[in-house]
């Protein structure tokens, strides 16, 4: 009955630095707040699969780590530790893996040293504190070492560890780009062995790459996009100076000076005692390993740089974490290298002694370092906090609503039981632009009575914020913050109008300067003499707050040139208009929209001011008089893509005299275009307005009126009606030419006929 | 065949180094999030005090406990830090050593799968988490209880009962040592010295150890043949038992205040009582008496062998002699029989770990452990987390007080104007922690209070506590004469604690006073 067993003396010391490694990894798991990148896979996983495949796609990684967490976060449940127990699971296995990969190739006392480096370690206890992919990518990274050095140098290998390598290598494929650029290094190592002859089974070898690359090959379209995007899809760092990977290196060895001494020196000594040996003993076996995981550990390090200084900067620790496992590995066997002229029980005490020294000391350096103290993730969860604070403090609770710059507000949203409208899309609020879809809402929902709006501090969420304070009044506001910026919230009451001292707050804002402006310029004019026009609804709070009064069912949206007819139609149909304000953000739609304003009617002034979200300009029109069409204004028009019909036309039409063209236009806008390129348009022909079957008669007509017109132009954009209309006349006339042009709101399709040629009627039977 | 044994031993021992790393992650777990308890402050304050004689007989006059406690955390906080963690990391390392000696326990007189199961329901079981994670001297004297235990059943029917001498030394070439001592002893000398020693200790921790030695002194009459009982005796517990006089002593010392407020005599085991029980609680009381189904069936049919049956009946008899002790003495802590607790444990398990023993395809045996195993301790530390285990202290009054003194604005330089009245030293700890140095504090005594104390500075701080009093209902001399001469300033409650700012330039108004929280209002922290 009794047990007799005593494991060796190492398991004991191994087994209390693996408890030092777990109890490291769990104290403060919690401590801080889940942040932005930690709460996308779980926003991720409150989505039905179709949802969060659309996420993994959109995502600038790799699947592998989504779908994981879309898996088991169901099982661990959505609180912060559940959230990041995975990364704690592996994190706790880098110790054992590291100890089994040294133990296997160089020795017990070794394995225990590098345990030792990697239970402690700044960045494996941070990472295995953290919901990402990397502790898991590790893992695996490890497994494909200890499956590949088998492979390579074993003796006898069976079909396990080229199963593990495969399985390791996939994996890593699927959890993060940086597996990719350290299945190269194998590659490159397996290549150059080959090169320096090596005994290497080549076929095998390629074989095993192949079926990693082979499954991982559905994702390299979505790679290859992510990766072209790196610059907008990545947190670039700075581009790698000497300070700044100097800088780098030491946040992903050491915490601090010492620790990098330490590092460094071990460094060179792994170097020197490697050519030390080389020179004294020649290449042996373990000196061969020792060559490959010096590799290993080098080249994942010189690829980012290298890729750093030639393409986009992304110079991060965390891209090549898999170097300090190498390094732990190789620091062991040059500790142990040390101790060869001890006897064995010496050489043991002395690496029990450098596992103490070694662990207290990093320990004590993590923790004054502030492992345990910083604040450098998101308080997401503080800035909730403080909405179910108020919520508990108000006993009497109104009907209140949430919205917020980033969805991964709703995780703790959503734990907190905050209620918010999760089909409401506007709820979303980060830029001002959107503004008009939250107002919106509470129009139809006169109940909600309060409003929170949560925001990350942001120039586009500042701006985002002014509409708001216009409309509503604000009761509060309160901060969470971190070392490295701030989460905002803000209490809203819906059914009060802001008082002066808010409104003079907001109001010294430049957009609003530049309404109030505008204000001066109406003054007290008739609201009946002119019309405002906007690219966005962020506006219309400054128009109430600076009484520009506009028409109860006024729409004046007006963001792109396709709109520029309902502008045009309003005008006519609105005599007592005599100017036209346009009030537009900067963007290349509305540069078009502009043109088509300036083309029609004449532009008195331009104002225009920088704001948070891009330059906002205040444009002028008088609808009475002329435009004044110059060189620099046809300039602008020929940069469009909309001119590109134009320039077909013109060299089309080439040398023909006027009297033989003819041409309809289904756009009014189009027209304005063809005007200004100088295509002869026949202005004293009301019906040139061809937009549907029913109007052919029209056209017919004319045609029938100008018998000199040989050709005939039809313009317009591609609907079925106008499909319709141009298929119509194809029965009367034969159809020589047709062509499309794309533009943003869709294609421009001109179809040429020759008004003096009948028609081809295809028999069925020629099969043409 | 070595290799099968060799192999399950490994999975045995890789098993352990789970449930160890599982016990100190849950004990670990947020260890200095929480505030310490006015029960974990009353020790800690000790440390304090100058001069070790000072510190124990203080110790021991308010406390009526010995010195080892004290002693050994201060010494742990002063080698490491005297903050919140480390305080308590103390006794988690205690309580992570109590997981391993069960685990040895059971498998030297069991099963390793007994001892695995065990140290499981030890790692993860509520009361021992919370005990573990208190400034208290139950874990430490838990652990002592169990190694005097386990060297007392190997002494007594294991390799240790035959007679051997101690030698311990060191046989090198260059240097060369030994001590050698073989008296007539009718078991090994060198355990029988870990015997006298973990025995002393754990009676330097608590008194309660005399029970232990009481149910050893019967475990010897009972299990021992004729021939040795005198000399087993004589050698066992003579030494223990003197040693022990000098606290003993106290202890009769203390029996007038013991009868005085009539701490002897019969008294039903409360429900909150059981409630402190650990085990109890959160397990399953149906696979308690499965287990217990299990192993009285084995009994029954002689599976058990002599020493097993031998170490269920000493678990039996410590157990009732505790269940005694908390009826009948009322001034018994629960939390003393830790170790009872940690015992019985084997018990519970055992028929479960018989069940296991059943299925044979090794492969199958393992799988289901493993699910068993993963899926309690899953269960188990979500339901203790449920149940508030990891929840701050309820006395976070003290933590409380020194925070609204530390951010009433008052620089730092300018602190000699204001002082710090308080009726407990246990504020001590947290004021000094938030910089409110001793020089500015002062400690009264209500029973010892004159009328009309004048603090010195502009304005004081009377802080408070109440350990029976939750709302201040009744009068508060001190409180009530501060009153009734200085205007207050600001006043905050708390279950059990009252902050009161008094400005010692005016006299009583009745202008309305501010609330002292408002001070911890963080800037833009609430809306």
């Amino acid at each position: 009955m009794a047990n007799k067993y005593r494991g060796p003396w190492w398991i004991w010391v191994a087994a209390v630095l693996f408890i030092v490694a777990v109890v490291e990894r769990v104290y403060g798991i919690d401590r801080q707040s889940l942040w932005s990148d930690e709460l996308y896979a779980v926003i991720a996983s409150y989505k039905p699969f179709a949802g969060a495949w659309k996420m993994m796609v959109d995502d600038s990684h790799p699947p592998g780590y989504l779908s994981f967490m879309y898996a088991t976060l169901p099982i661990t449940g959505y609180s912060d530790f559940g959230v990041r127990l995975h990364a704690l699971i592996f994190g706790v296995l880098w110790m054992p893996l590291v100890f089994v990969l040294t133990r296997r190739w160089f020795s017990v006392q070794a394995a225990l040293i590098a345990s030792a480096v990697i239970a402690s370690a700044y960045n494996a206890v941070y990472y295995s504190q953290e919901a990402r992919a990397y502790s898991m990518l590790m893992v695996f990274n490890i497994l494909n070492i200890l499956c590949f050095l088998e492979i390579l140098f074993a003796e006898k290998y069976c079909k396990w560890h080229r199963l593990g390598f495969v399985i390791s290598a996939t994996a890593m494929l699927y959890l993060h780009y940086s597996g990719f650029v350290f299945l190269s290094a194998e590659m490159l190592l397996c290549g150059l062995m080959w090169l320096a002859r090596f005994r290497l089974n080549v076929k095998e070898w390629f074989v095993m790459f192949s079926v990693p690359l082979l499954l991982y090959s559905p994702w390299l379209g979505v790679m290859y996009t992510n990766l072209v995007d790196a610059p907008r899809n990545w947190a670039t760092s700075a581009v790698p100076t000497a300070q700044e990977s100097y800088n780098v290196l030491q946040r992903l060895l050491a915490p601090d000076d010492g620790h990098m001494k330490f590092h460094c020196g071990a460094l060179a000594a792994i170097a020197l005692c490697a050519v030390w040996q080389h020179w004294r003993q020649g290449l042996s076996q373990q000196l061969r390993i020792v060559y490959c995981l010096i590799f290993l550990m080098i080249v994942p390090v010189l690829a980012f740089y290298v890729e750093s200084l030639v393409a986009t900067p992304l110079f991060e620790k965390r891209y090549f974490l898999v170097s300090i496992m190498i390094e732990a590995v190789l620091v062991g066997w040059v500790g142990t290298r040390l101790f060869v002229m001890c006897s064995e029980t010496l050489a043991n005490f002395l690496t029990m002694a450098a596992v103490f020294i070694y662990t207290v000391w990093t320990i004590n350096t993590n923790v004054a370092f502030g492992l345990y103290r910083n604040l450098d993730k998101d308080p997401v969860r503080e800035a909730v906090a403080i909405i179910k604070n108020d919520l508990r403090a108000n006993t009497e609770q109104q009907p209140y609503s949430v919205i917020m710059t980033h969805d991964w507000f709703e995780h703790y949203l959503r734990q907190d039981s905050v209620e918010f409208d999760k089909d409401w899309p506007a709820r979303r609020y980060y830029v001002a632009q959107s503004f008009f879809g939250v107002s919106q809402y509470f129009e139809q929902h006169k109940d909600k009575e309060i409003l929170y709006y949560l925001a990350l501090r942001e120039p586009n969420a500042e701006a985002a914020l002014v509409p708001l304070k216009m409309k509503y009044r604000l009761l509060s506001q309160a901060s969470a913050s971190i070392e490295a910026g701030f989460l905002d919230v803000y209490k809203f009451a819906l059914h009060e109008k802001p008082d002066a001292e808010q409104l003079k707050s907001v109001g010294s804002n430049r957009t609003n300067d530049l309404v109030r402006s505008v204000a001066e310029d109406i003054g007290q004019k008739d609201p009946a003499t002119y019309h405002i026009l906007t690219t966005h609804n962020m506006i219309r709070p400054y128009l109430a707050y600076n009484n520009i009064v506009v028409p109860p069912d006024w729409d004046g949206s007006y963001v792109i040139n396709a709109q520029a007819d309902s502008v045009y139609r309003y005008v006519q149909q609105h005599p007592s208009v005599d100017t036209l304000y346009y009030f537009a953000l900067q963007e290349p739609n509305a540069e078009g929209a502009e043109l088509m304003l300036q083309m029609r009617y004449r532009l008195v002034s331009e104002t225009s001011v920088e704001t948070a979200v891009g330059k906002l300009s205040a444009l002028k029109y008088s609808v009475k008089e002329a435009p004044v069409v110059d060189e620099t204004m046809r300039q602008r028009a020929r940069a469009g893509q909309t001119y590109q019909a134009v320039t077909w036309l013109q060299q089309d039409i080439a040398q023909a005299p006027a009297e033989t063209v003819a041409i309809a236009v289904a756009d009014d806008w189009v027209e304005t275009y063809l005007k200004l390129g100088g295509i002869p348009i026949d202005e004293a022909w009301t019906g040139r307005r061809y937009t549907a079957e029913s109007e052919k008669s029209r056209v017919l007509d004319y045609l029938q009126q100008h018998p000199m017109v040989e050709a005939f132009y039809y313009v317009a954009m591609r609907q079925s009606a106008t499909e319709q209309a141009a298929a119509a006349l194809q029965k009367a006339y034969a159809l020589k030419a047709q062509t499309a042009i794309t533009v943003p709101v869709g294609e421009i399709v001109i179809y040429k006929f020759s008004t003096k040629e009948k028609p081809v009627v295809e028999s069925a039977a020629s099969g043409t | 065949m070595q290799d099968s044994k060799t192999s399950a031993a490994n999975w045995h021992t890789y098993w352990l180094i789970v449930i160890l790393a599982l016990a100190a992650s849950v004990r670990f777990y947020a260890l200095g999030d929480n505030n310490l308890s006015a029960e974990g402050l009353f020790n800690a304050s000790f440390c304090n005090i100058e001069g070790w004689f000072a510190m124990t007989e203080q110790y021991t006059g308010e406390t009526g406990l010995p010195f080892l406690y004290p002693t050994l955390l201060c010494q742990f906080s002063e080698l490491t830090a005297a903050v919140d963690f480390f305080i308590r990391a103390f006794s988690v390392v205690m309580g992570v050593g109590v997981v391993f000696v069960v685990y040895l326990f059971g498998a030297r007189f069991f099963s390793s799968l007994t001892g695995l199961l065990a140290a499981l329901v030890m790692a993860v079981d509520y009361q021992s988490i919370l005990i573990d994670r208190s400034v208290t001297s139950y874990s430490l004297f838990a652990l002592l209880c169990l190694v005097h235990l386990y060297v007392y059943c190997s002494l007594l029917w294991d390799a240790a009962r035959k007679p051997a001498p101690l030698a311990i030394g060191a046989d090198h070439q260059v240097f060369q040592w030994q001590i050698r001592w073989a008296p007539n002893s009718p078991c090994h000398t060198g355990v029988l010295l870990i015997f006298w020693l973990s025995g002393l200790l754990a009676w330097y921790t608590n008194p309660t150890a005399l029970i232990v030695f009481a149910v050893e002194a019967i475990g010897i009459g009972l299990f021992v043949d004729k021939e040795n009982r005198k000399a087993m005796l004589g050698w066992l517990l003579l030494p223990i038992l003197v040693c022990t006089v000098p606290y003993l002593l106290t202890l009769i010392d203390r029996t007038g205040w013991v009868l005085k407020n009539n701490l002897l005599g019969f008294s039903p085991l409360s429900t909150a009582y059981f409630s402190k029980l650990p085990l109890l609680v959160s397990s399953s009381i149906v696979g308690l008496f499965v287990s217990l189904s299990v192993v009285s069936a084995l009994l029954f049919l002689r599976r058990y062998s002599a020493t097993s049956v031998r170490v269920v009946v000493l678990i039996a008899m410590l157990v009732i002699a505790s269940i005694f002790s908390l009826l009948f003495i009322k001034l018994m802590d629960p939390r003393s029989f830790l170790f009872c607790a940690a015992l019985f444990s084997l018990v519970i398990v055992e028929g479960f770990a018989r069940i296991f023993t059943v299925i044979k395809p090794k492969a199958l045996k393992k799988s289901i452990f493993t699910a068993s195993v993963l899926l309690f301790a899953i269960f188990q530390v979500q339901a203790n987390a449920a149940d508030g285990v990891y929840r701050r202290s309820i006395d976070m009054g003290f933590e409380w007080a020194a925070r609204i003194i530390a951010n009433d604005g008052v620089a730092e330089t300018d602190s000699n104007k204001r002082t710090v009245l308080m009726n407990s030293r246990l504020f001590q700890f947290y004021f000094d922690r938030y910089g409110i140095t001793q020089k500015n504090t002062v400690r009264l005594k209500e029973k010892d209070y004159v009328s009309g104390m004048s603090p010195a500075g502009t304005d004081f701080y009377y802080v408070e506590y109440a350990p029976n009093d939750t709302g201040f209902t009744a009068g508060y001399p001190v409180y009530e004469d501060f009153s009734r001469r200085y205007k207050k300033l600001c006043q905050a409650n708390k279950k059990r604690f009252r902050i009161t700012r008094f400005s010692v330039t005016s006299g009583p108004t009745t202008e309305p006073m501010a609330n002292c929280s408002d001070y911890l209002k963080e800037e833009g922290g609430v809306l």
